[in-house]
């Protein structure tokens, strides 16, 4: 599974940090800047979480 | 009252472009049914189209469905948020900053702001706000009865404001009266005088700034000021902005969940038992019960939803339909604290999300924290009842508590 944030769409709501924080880190700004990533299988659940949380959808999960 | 008893069929209510099959009798400021539940009052405009049109209020467009509420926050070309009220302030009254703004120079305003609210820039703030509710809730505990709205809702987040704008604490009954009268207030004279005294008071305390300047959110606006980056008329605006977005909203957000969870033992319980659910809980009370209706004014003429849009017309956004949207979220009434996702727009998506989120979400959840290991039992005070409004903010006005103390 990846995620994919599409930073341009980020208008820093932190929520996705919120609900995955050992997944997800935010700049100073409180921006997620992350590029694709794979999170380690433990994180997974935490990872889509977050990934749903947001309420610009800017971010993507990627079955694989 | 049903969807299809809001119809209109006035001939000449509407202007001639829209359909006279949507046009609804609907005034947003009094929405029959908001006195005891606000949002089961507007739910029932789901019933209908997804984009329907009243007379009231200068005549709008409401978008009633989560698709074209978030497609029109996301679409800031063709939906200005210029001017934002409705009714639209007077013609020759400035513009507000940011909120009125428009991308691309919208982005130069929030960041001015931006650093100063991120989570990392607040964290710090935590122990300080936790600090503050517990004295607050402790106050309060003893009496084992209050009017929450008016005993708490109203003071905690304009105190806690203060504290963050490094305003001393002495100024909070004038700050308190004037959030009263401009968010409740129908008296013109007396919002009038409000607006007019607010403006004042920041007009001075940004003057105080610019002698002696600190590290709070209006030193950085002077600051910009010195850089060029914002004109004095704009700072006071910006600086009413930032002071008023967060009090009176916050204000809403407590006692919608305060209210709730009078009403819900079961739901009280399970935050007594698991306070790891705070976070998710304040998540799932924003979903459903969310805040606030904005506004948009057409830059354009433009198709949307079916229906046709002239340059000029205002759309009325009410995002907290976003979250009760059954094409978003099952059993969207229920509250449950154990969902896939939370993901509402409260706090609005798009380039005008809300600067204070990282503000206002530890709040709640301290507060919820706090309320919950104090006070974990109350309910409605027999005989009584709570009272609710619709308006530009979803409010609870009254809410008559008790609990053994």
């Amino acid at each position: 599974m990846k995620i994919v944030v599409d930073k341009s769409r980020c208008q820093g709501h932190a929520t996705c940090a919120l609900a995955a924080p050992d997944v997800f880190v935010l700049n100073d700004e409180g921006y997620n800047e992350m590029d694709p990533f794979t999170p380690p299988p433990e994180l997974e659940a935490q990872a889509r979480k977050g990934a749903l949380s947001c309420p610009e959808n800017a971010i993507t999960i990627v079955e694989e | 009252m049903s969807y299809q008893a809001m119809s209109v069929a006035e001939v000449g209510s509407a202007p001639e472009h829209v359909p006279a099959d949507l046009v609804i009798d609907f005034d947003f400021y009094q929405v029959p049914g908001d006195e005891t539940d606000p949002h089961g009052a507007w739910k029932r405009l789901q019933d209908g189209p997804p984009v329907v049109f009243t007379p009231r209020n200068g005549g709008h467009w409401i978008a009633t469905r989560a698709e074209p509420i978030f497609e029109a926050m996301q679409d800031f070309e063709r939906f200005s948020s210029n001017p934002f009220n409705i009714p639209a302030r007077p013609p020759g009254a400035p513009r507000t900053v940011p909120l009125e703004v428009d991308p691309p120079e919208l982005q130069g305003f929030r960041a001015i702001a931006v650093p100063l609210l991120s989570p990392k820039a607040l964290a710090p703030l935590e122990p300080e706000m936790r600090a503050l509710v517990v004295e607050m809730i402790e106050r309060v505990k003893p009496l084992g009865r209050c009017e929450f709205v008016a005993d708490f809702a109203v003071q905690m987040p304009v105190d806690l404001f203060l504290r963050f704008v490094e305003l001393p604490a002495e100024d909070r009954p004038l700050v308190r009266g004037w959030i009263e009268t401009i968010a409740r207030n129908p008296d013109r004279e007396a919002q009038i005088a409000a607006h007019a005294a607010s403006y004042e008071y920041l007009s001075a305390v940004l003057a105080e700034r610019r002698k002696r300047p600190g590290e709070d959110i209006f030193s950085r606006i002077v600051k910009a000021e010195g850089e060029g980056k914002i004109c004095p008329v704009d700072s006071v605006s910006m600086g009413l902005n930032i002071l008023f977005g967060g009090i009176e909203t916050v204000t809403s957000a407590l006692s919608f969940i305060v209210r709730f969870l009078a009403e819900n033992p079961a739901h009280r319980r399970e935050l007594a038992q698991n306070p790891a659910l705070m976070r998710d809980a304040v998540e799932e009370f924003m979903r459903r019960f969310g805040i606030l209706n904005l506004g948009r004014t057409a830059a354009a003429d433009f198709d949307f939803h079916g229906v046709q849009i002239r340059k000029g017309d205002r759309m009325l956004l009410p995002i907290h339909l976003y979250g009760l949207d059954e094409s978003k979220f099952d059993r969207p009434m229920d509250v449950d604290f154990h969902r896939e996702h939370f993901r509402h727009i409260n706090f609005g998506s798009g380039p005008h999300r809300c600067l204070g989120s990282n503000l206002a979400r530890p709040e709640l959840r301290v507060f919820l924290e706090e309320w919950i290991a104090r006070i974990p039992e109350f309910s409605i005070a027999p005989g009584d009842a709570p009272k609710g409004h619709s308006g530009a903010a979803m409010a609870i006005t009254y809410l008559p508590l008790i609990w053994a103390a």
